[in-house]
């Protein structure tokens, strides 16, 4: 039986601003509550776009289809509201914010998306428990955003933000991407934290398998030139893993 | 009293054109007498009054202001540290601003030890002319932390004449918070003649409505390995206007001297105005002087970064003022006075505190 509807993408084309040009095309796309699912492709298919466009990037103009998240159509949603009803996109370049620590962002956020004020006690008791589930210095709370990070710090600030948000659905796009072995198991740690404690979907957009190991894939789908050209089990990403894209964008 | 004061002069001047040189200051005010003032004063500091070395001391608003303020009659405080003394408690300057007045005062570091000092202005009424002028002389290997902040009233006129001296190995931090007054002016003067000394400053501020923030600062580099940093980072909203002098002055022998010079500037709505003349000059060859400004709207893509984590466009605005302003309120350790200045952004600014409890 499958698991109860999270997000649902309905024929969903999309593309870049004003210029009108087309990245995603006709994408459908189905996530069940607790459910993890990976998108792999060559570069430049489109699957960041795609973690974008689900988050609401305005930078990417959605032409036609839906996104049903939970119910409810959020398609002409901003971020901020998509972000409250519980979808989370880690970033591949995380951005600086001079003056803001991670401390007061993370409860600024976490104000924000529950609606309610969070005792400091209570918010720094749980900040210092999920730091020390990902090996990050609790001197890091106080350091502003990603100023001074290097990449790997960045990517487990990413982590951080996860695990203390709880959201719904947590799109992760390359979250691994530059990492050492170690750092991988840091942050693999903490996705499988998130799948641990919130049974909350994934939606993982990477090149390497090491990340997936500890996590049970649902589904598979790989996308070329900005369409889903096929869906698979867990082991699809171990034949990709082995053959490589080139019987996909050969078919395209 | 009606004057026209030539204020923040440039030492290099560019094309008259631009109307950056300098500013003017039309003023019609009362007699100018002596704001009130109350300081903390930590238990080892000297307290003396006459002119000391005030008029000695080059501050950075020209000589107009100079004049103006040292023709007011009135006693010049002198604050003088002991040799080698470090002070765990700052001096705490509170200046309350009437109709027209100003303030003069002398901190004196003697060689080693080191101070902070909290400098607050603000004003029970709206509307006023305030200039205050106070010189910080440090011995050798003195070390100062400077705290200043302004809240002054919507209408006010403020001029900030600030002027320093550094014997050798003297380090010089500023940190300082600029919310208040209609028209403010600051000139800052920091004369590194003693070798390896540092003068530091960070400066915020948030203007909005018609205000106007004007700056001339200069870093007179004279001893050898001399250090300078003077960065700014700003909020322009509605019409306001903001016009920023920096100088790095490489005198004719300071080798090793490095000096840098930087602003960020964010721009909220398309009205704002804001001009810069960085300058450095260059009479010794072996130096290091740099320059930098970041003037636009928020990007993009921090602004996307920042919604994705349930922050609405406003809320994203308002947590970026705070978090320039917080570089600089972060540092004032008088619970008195950061309480006035974060009272002032949550019922005059509408900024909730991003660590309200």
């Amino acid at each position: 039986m499958s698991a109860e509807n999270l997000l649902t993408l309905k024929n969903l084309t999309a593309g870049v601003g004003e210029a009108g040009i087309e990245i995603l095309h006709n994408i459908d796309l189905r996530i069940g509550k607790g459910e993890t699912h990976v998108i792999m492709g060559p570069n430049g298919a489109g699957k960041s776009t795609l973690g974008y466009t689900i988050m609401g990037n305005p930078l990417y103009e959605i032409s036609s289809g839906n996104i049903i998240f939970d119910g409810e159509d959020i398609t002409a949603l901003t971020a901020d509201k998509r972000a409250k009803k519980g979808i989370f996109l880690t970033f591949q370049s995380p951005v600086e914010v001079p003056g803001l620590t991670i401390r007061q962002f993370l409860r600024n956020a976490l104000q924000e998306i529950k609606g309610e004020r969070i005792k400091f006690s209570e918010f720094n008791r749980k900040l210092r428990s999920v730091m020390d589930t990902l090996s990050f210095a609790e001197e890091y709370a106080d350091r502003d955003i990603n100023v001074g990070f290097s990449g790997g710090e960045r990517k487990k600030a990413e982590i951080l933000q996860l695990l203390m948000l709880e959201p719904k659905l947590a799109i992760l796009d390359e979250t691994d991407s530059g990492l050492d072995v170690d750092a991988v198991k840091t942050v693999s740690a903490g996705i499988s934290e998130y799948k641990k404690n919130k049974d909350g979907s994934l939606l993982i957009i990477t090149h390497n398998a090491a990340i997936l190991e500890a996590l049970h894939v649902d589904k598979v789908h790989v996308v070329v030139k900005g369409k889903i050209v096929a869906e698979g089990d867990g082991s699809l990403v171990e034949e990709i893993n082995r053959n490589g894209f080139e019987r996909y964008t050969n078919e395209q | 009293m009606n004057m026209d004061l030539k204020v923040n002069i440039s030492p290099a001047l560019t094309f008259s054109w631009m109307k950056i040189n300098d500013d003017h200051i039309k003023l019609e005010t009362g007699e100018l007498g002596v704001l009130d003032s109350k300081a903390d004063i930590p238990e080892g500091i000297s307290v003396s009054k006459g002119d000391h070395d005030w008029s000695k001391v080059k501050a950075g608003c020209g000589k107009d202001v100079a004049a103006l303020i040292s023709d007011v009659k009135g006693d010049i405080p002198l604050f003088e540290t002991a040799k080698d003394k470090s002070y765990s408690k700052p001096l705490v300057l509170r200046l309350k601003a009437t109709a027209a007045g100003v303030y003069k005062a002398v901190v004196k570091l003697a060689p080693g030890s080191e101070l902070t000092v909290i400098e607050h202005t603000d004003s029970d009424i709206p509307e006023g002319f305030a200039a205050v002028s106070v010189k910080y002389i440090l011995g050798e290997g003195a070390k100062l932390t400077l705290v200043k902040s302004q809240t002054l009233g919507d209408k006010f006129i403020y001029i900030d004449d600030m002027g320093s001296e550094l014997a050798d190995n003297a380090v010089f931090e500023a940190f300082r918070t600029d919310l208040g007054a209609l028209k403010a002016y600051q000139g800052c003067n920091s004369e590194l003649t003693g070798e390896a000394s540092s003068f530091k400053v960070l400066g915020s501020y948030y203007l909005r409505g018609s205000q106007l923030l004007d700056f001339n600062y200069i870093a007179s580099h004279d001893g050898k390995m001399t250090e300078s940093d003077m960065r700014f980072n700003g909020v322009l909203k509605d019409e306001s206007m903001k016009t920023f002098r920096g100088t790095l002055d490489f005198k004719s022998g300071c080798a090793g001297a490095v000096g840098a010079e930087y602003e960020d500037v964010m721009l909220l709505t398309d009205g704002v105005g804001t001009r810069s003349l960085p300058i450095i000059l260059c009479g010794e060859e072996d130096v290091v002087g740099e320059h930098g400004a970041s003037v636009g709207q928020i990007p993009d893509v921090v602004l996307f970064y920042l919604m994705s984590r349930g922050f609405s466009r406003e809320a994203c605005e308002n947590m970026l003022i705070n978090s320039r302003l917080n570089t600089t309120i972060s540092k004032i350790s008088d619970e008195e006075i950061k309480k006035i200045i974060l009272d002032y952004l949550k019922n005059k600014l509408d900024l909730r505190s991003i660590d309200e409890e």
